[in-house]
């Protein structure tokens, strides 16, 4: 049935710009009142439908009308003057024709409007698209932003370590023309396509065209005929036909988007979602249509996150199975029924495509919709039975896997033994659970069904990931490439490194202040900063042709220079490295020249030469003491010293092998006069010492360069090269520091200068926390001065406590809203709510019919708001656990204002401190002993 | 005594006996309360409007209720308040179609925009009764008054001719034309006023249901943004810390190299 039809009449006949044109209700009252044939709401798809589809009766779409808001039929047809249908029998026929087929249609499409409302209603507020009405997650991301400690954006989960900034675009001037065509492109569009094409980027357009598929495929892995007649056409239909078209915009506007500068760049595990401003929605595009876009800094993998699209401000309606085709030529009716046609899922053809778009979003894509819930043990509630044929019909929200599937998917299945009560990796299924044992697929399941799991063992991938992973046994690390160690620095001595830590430790402790850009850019003060420059060469030819060097900082520049022999004969050159930059660390301090050695002039008395020399071997013992003794500790605990044989009797430890470098560093082969010693080395113990670091044992990296990769670097140099270059004088005197205002960024200052007054000050004669020696401030008389009075408080300890789960409640709560849905206070059982005869039966009806009608339906609007609520019950539980979360946080935060009233109070003693008007008197020195009490 | 005296009297000792109190908890009961117009909006308006102003209060309701919750934001809120309930007044036009209800308008101090749904229902209530006691009642009345009395209740004026009103003449098939108008639109109503406030209802139920916790995360929000400025605070005062490091040893202005014996 096809009819040739002016492409004009095709499409601007049916053209409307219906779409929430007031509020909420004024949505729906349409919505209802076109389910309910009243005369100025019929559906024009429906009516130029009905009048192709009874083309026989040859009415046009205003006598269509006609027939389906008369309701008397033999009165309508008596007065009816239509020609084609003079005849009372036909046209009663098909009047009768009409209103069967418009019902039916109706039915399915206000059933639809009632699903998509009611999910609406219920998902709105937890949507997560900037621009709809509210967005409880991006509420969530802005306190975390505001308590979190760093500069960049917040961490969407520790596992995945994607992090979310939001970004509002004010620019909408760059838009507009785009936007405008877009806004032109989609009103001239029908209704029934417009709705088509806003869901149909829902989810965008980059993933439609296979631009995201590194992680992504489209949903639809194949090529819909845009000629294929379906009432499906909306669902899979492209709106890419031209420059002009839907798609074409779309990625104009990507590009213009992509092309956004940012004041902070866009981190490579970063997504920025972009927010623009409301006149944005009202003006520039169709009333309740909103558009949003993403942006994802993995550029190297496209972009996998990043995306632009449309959607729906508040989705009223749903992909209508469509009543009519239109070409470019003609028009047809479409008579439907054929659903699940093509396509299916080609893994699975059973299964219409559905809804795989849900997964392709970065927030969405943690929720337990697209995550395959596994059965673990039998009986176990899950939508999938895995004992029987699924029936693909069936509609399932959740995907089940077996556990063959489980184990195909993951690789492993633990078998908890019923007998033993031990959990083991087991290739055997079937076998397992003849034995009576239940399989899961991690050892927490396995624990979870009553057995024990395995210590696992630390392993160190060196061939593969490099890092030093937990494995569940021997075999399986030996399997995976791997070999076992007995703990972490061994794993380290192994070349492996520790992957990224869940809490970022530092070399002293826990430090979430790491993040956090301290300083403004361009304001790099080489007096109290300094940045360390390493440099591999061949030779380090400078100061006799050492192995390397660290030369003393540049105060100009801040720069410290270090250089590094590419290999080194005797010694691991990761161990050296770590030992200049102890020197790096010792320089960084400097703020003038004096930390150097003195210059012996030609021509002084033996004397002074003595003296200086003396002077230059102390800063010599000093220095390099403190450097080869962090060093060789260093080694003994990589067990670098473990089984060595004594050498003349002298053990090799970590005390030797530092006594004896730093001798020889000291010693008269440069000029100097040695340094204390414990034993009378023998001239090549420090040699013989620091080979033992060469021992293939030792898998750590042996090159220069490989030892300054900042990959594959150790991970305590690193540490420790961070701390020289980024965790220095935060809080000195006069250093002004710049830093994002989140609670998070200064607690960590105020951290930061808590703990440098509790270690360097002076407050307290003689007690500065940090030295022992307090014969060093011989000014400071600790029986004349007195304490200043400043004194630690004992910080509060957070009582937060995990909220109580009352199920009460939560029955209670489902209760209100059955009952709030009648119009009634609650009730229980809530079923009372509905069975209200004495309403219908205090109106005044008409006839009686109508009475006995009323009682009828009353049953079923409430069976029906019944059926609807119950339908999404399920979705209380997230509220309600919400709801726990938000309580945790309540008493949690009372208890964090507990502890911010301790630092105020202690900030308040600080203010109370009486420093003294006068200069104290100086005793006279004449009667001062000395330190050594000496007179 | 007259009959209808002694039934008066009797009416009211029986008023008496059951107490004022126990009347009034009768009306204000809202599945209580009688199937009519009477004492309501509907009392007040012309038949005519009653469709469009019924629709339109109720728009304006539901509408002010979803503004207030997209706004939370922008109230003031009271977080400190034990109960969210609380939180929020009713709007202004919960508090108008209310106060037309025979059943609310005297309770109008414990009305909340938590009561929404209720007062909805109850409005939805009395409209359907409304259209049955006019469909029954004022027909009938029009009937035996005459053709003024259409034209006046109805507000309609196209039921009877210029030529009918001049000639005083009673139109009987204007009469009829009415009485199918009033049947034709108290079926349409009857069909679409239920349905669509229930619809809208399951709405704002869904929609409703997490405010409290909406409201939860704003007081957080606004309770994290006073304590980043505490925190701010108390960082410029931490800024303060290096003066008192080496408090003593400034103020003795010792020259260490000359002090050395």
């Amino acid at each position: 049935m096809k009819k040739l039809l002016p492409l004009f009449f095709g499409i601007l006949s049916l053209t409307t710009t219906a779409y929430a044109e007031g509020g909420l209700y004024d949505i729906v009252l349409k919505q209802v009142r076109t389910g309910a044939f009243i005369e100025e709401e019929i559906d024009e798809n429906l009516l130029e439908y009905l009048s192709q589809l009874f083309d026989e009766y040859e009415l046009s779409v205003d006598e269509i009308k006609k027939f389906l808001t008369a309701t008397e039929p033999l009165i309508f047809c008596g007065e009816s003057q239509n020609e084609n249908l003079s005849i009372a029998q036909e046209c009663i026929k098909a009047h009768a024709d009409i209103q069967r087929v418009a019902k039916r249609e109706i039915r399915v499409r206000d059933m639809g409007r009632k699903l998509q409302m009611l999910t609406t209603g219920f998902e709105l507020r937890i949507s997560d698209l900037p621009g709809r009405e509210t967005s409880l997650p991006e509420d969530i991301r802005g306190i975390v932003n505001i308590w979190m400690a760093g500069s960049g954006s917040v961490q969407l989960q520790q596992k995945q370590n994607t992090k979310i900034r939001n970004f509002i675009d004010e620019d909408t001037n760059r838009y507009e023309s785009d936007l405008q065509s877009l806004k032109d492109r989609l009103e001239e569009m029908t209704q029934d396509e417009m709705i088509g094409a806003v869901w149909r980027y829902q989810f965008g357009v980059r993933l439609i065209n296979s631009d995201r598929d590194t992680f992504f495929p489209p949903p639809y892995d194949y090529e819909w005929d845009s000629s294929t007649v379906s009432e499906q056409q909306y669902l899979y239909k492209r709106w890419n036909k031209d420059s002009d078209d839907v798609e074409a915009i779309l990625y104009r506007l990507w590009e213009i988007i992509n092309n956004t500068s940012f004041t902070t760049p866009v981190q490579q595990n970063e997504i920025v979602y972009f927010a623009f401003p409301e006149d944005l929605y009202g003006d520039m595009l169709p009333e309740n249509v909103l558009l949003w876009a993403r942006l994802d800094g993995n550029k190297a993998d496209n972009q996998p996150f990043g995306d632009i699209g449309l959607n729906w401000r508040i989705p009223a309606e749903p992909v209508y199975p469509s009543l009519m085709f239109y070409d470019d030529s003609y028009t047809e009716p479409i008579p439907g029924g054929n659903y699940p046609l093509e396509p299916v899922d080609l893994q699975d053809p059973d299964k219409p495509i559905d809804g795989n778009g849900l997964c392709t979003q970065p927030v969405t894509l943690q929720g337990y919709l697209c995550r395959p819930f596994q059965i673990i043990s039998e009986g176990e509630r899950c939508p999938d039975k895995p004992a029987q044929q699924r029936d693909p019909r069936d509609i399932a929200i959740i995907q089940c896997m077996n556990p063959e599937d489980v184990k195909e998917a993951q690789g492993t299945s633990w078998c908890c033994n019923p007998q033993s009560r031990a959990c083991s990796i087991t290739q055997d299924i079937t076998q397992c659970q003849q034995n009576g044992g239940l399989i899961s697929t991690s050892a927490n399941g396995c624990q979870a069904n009553g057995c024990i799991a395995p210590q696992p063992v630390l392993c160190c991938m060196r061939s593969t990931s490099g890092l030093c992973t937990e494995a569940t046994s021997d075999a399986e690390c030996t399997q995976n490439g791997g070999s076992t160690v007995a703990n972490e620095q061994a794993c380290l001595a192994q070349g492996c490194i520790m992957p990224e830590p869940r809490e970022r430790t530092t070399l002293s402790n826990a430090d979430v202040c790491r993040e956090i850009n301290w300083r403004e850019k361009g304001t790099f003060n080489p007096g109290r900063e300094c940045k360390v420059d390493v440099k591999c060469q061949p030779s380090c030819t400078v100061q006799g042709g050492y192995d390397g060097f660290t030369k003393f900082k540049n105060l100009t520049t801040g720069t410290i220079d270090m250089c590094l022999k590419e290999t080194v004969a005797d010694l691991n050159v990761t161990y050296l490295l770590y030992h200049e930059m102890i020197h790096a660390y010792q320089y960084c301090n400097a703020t003038d020249d004096t930390l150097t050695y003195k210059n012996i002039p030609q021509g002084i008395s033996p004397e002074e030469e003595h003296t200086l020399r003396q002077d230059n071997t102390n800063f010599c013992c000093q220095m390099e003491g403190e450097a080869y003794d962090a060093m060789c500790n260093l080694m003994e605990r990589d067990g670098v010293f473990d089984g060595a044989a004594t050498i003349n009797g002298i053990p090799i430890n970590a005390q030797t092998c530092a006594e004896s470098l730093t001798n020889n560093a000291c010693s008269p082969n440069n000029g100097l006069y040695g340094c204390y010693v414990s034993y009378n080395y023998p001239t090549d113990f420090y040699r013989q010492v620091v080979r033992l670091s060469k021992a293939p044992t030792v898998d750590l990296a042996d090159t220069c360069t490989d030892a300054i990769d900042k990959t594959t670097m150790d991970v305590r140099v690193k540490q420790l090269w961070n701390h020289i270059e980024k965790e220095h004088d935060v809080c000195e005197p006069g250093q002004t520091n710049l830093f994002e205002n989140r609670i998070g960024n200064n607690a960590c200052y105020i951290g930061q200068c808590v703990e440098q007054t509790t270690e360097l000050h002076a407050v307290t004669p003689m007690q500065v926390p940090s030295v022992t020696q307090g014969q060093q401030y011989p000014w400071s008389d600790p029986l004349t001065s007195t304490p200043l009075g400043l004194s630690m408080t004992n910080y509060q300890t957070s009582q937060a406590r995990l909220p109580l789960y009352q199920p009460a409640l939560l029955i209670q709560e489902v209760e209100r809203t059955l009952c709030r849905a009648q119009g009634l206070p609650p009730l229980t059982p809530p079923i009372l709510c509905h069975l209200k005869a004495e309403r219908q039966l205090g109106l005044k009806r008409l006839t009686g019919v109508d009475a006995i009608r009323g009682l009828i339906r009353q049953e079923q609007e409430g069976q029906d708001s019944l059926d609807e609520i119950l339908q999404l019950s399920p979705l209380l539980g997230y509220r309600v656990g919400a709801k726990l979360y938000a309580d945790y946080l309540r008493v949690s935060t009372r208890s964090f204002a507990g502890i911010l009233t301790n630092a105020a109070d202690l900030l308040e003693e600080i203010k109370d401190i009486e420093f003294p008007t006068e200069m104290c008197t100086i005793p006279d020195l004449q009667d001062q002993p000395s330190s050594s009490g000496n007179p | 005594m007259h009959s209808g005296q002694l039934l008066s009297a009797l009416a009211v000792l029986l008023l008496t006996a059951c107490g004022a109190e126990d009347a009034q908890e009768i009306s204000n009961n809202p599945s209580l309360a009688p199937c009519s117009a009477s004492g309501s909006v509907f009392e007040d308006w012309k038949f005519n409007d009653w469709k469009d102003n019924y629709h339109e209060k109720v728009g304006a309701a539901l509408d002010a209720h979803l503004e207030i919750l997209r706004n939370v934001p922008k109230q003031p809120l009271q977080c400190a308040n034990e109960s969210a309930e609380d939180v929020i007044p009713a709007s202004g036009p919960l508090q108008e179609i209310a106060q037309g209800l025979p059943a609310w308008k005297y309770r109008m101090g414990d009305l909340g925009e938590g009561d929404l749904p209720v007062v909805l229902m109850e409005f939805l209530r009395v409209y359907e009764c409304s259209m049955f006691e006019y469909a029954e009642d004022h027909v009938g009345e029009e009937i035996v008054q005459g053709e003024g009395s259409v034209a006046e209740s109805t507000g309609e004026t196209n039921t009877t001719t210029a030529q009918d009103e001049e000639d005083g003449l009673f139109s009987w098939f204007s009469l009829i034309s009415r009485d199918a108008f009033i049947e034709k639109r108290i079926n349409e109503e009857t069909q679409v006023a239920r349905p669509a406030l229930e619809r809208a209802l399951s709405f704002t139920q869904g929609y409703d249901r997490l405010h409290p916790l909406t409201t939860d995360i704003e007081c957080l929000k606004r309770t994290s943004l006073d304590l980043r400025n505490v925190f701010g605070l108390i960082s410029d005062a931490s800024s303060c810390l290096p003066r008192i490091w080496d408090a003593q040893g400034a103020l003795y202005d010792v020259d260490f190299e000359e002090s050395q014996p």
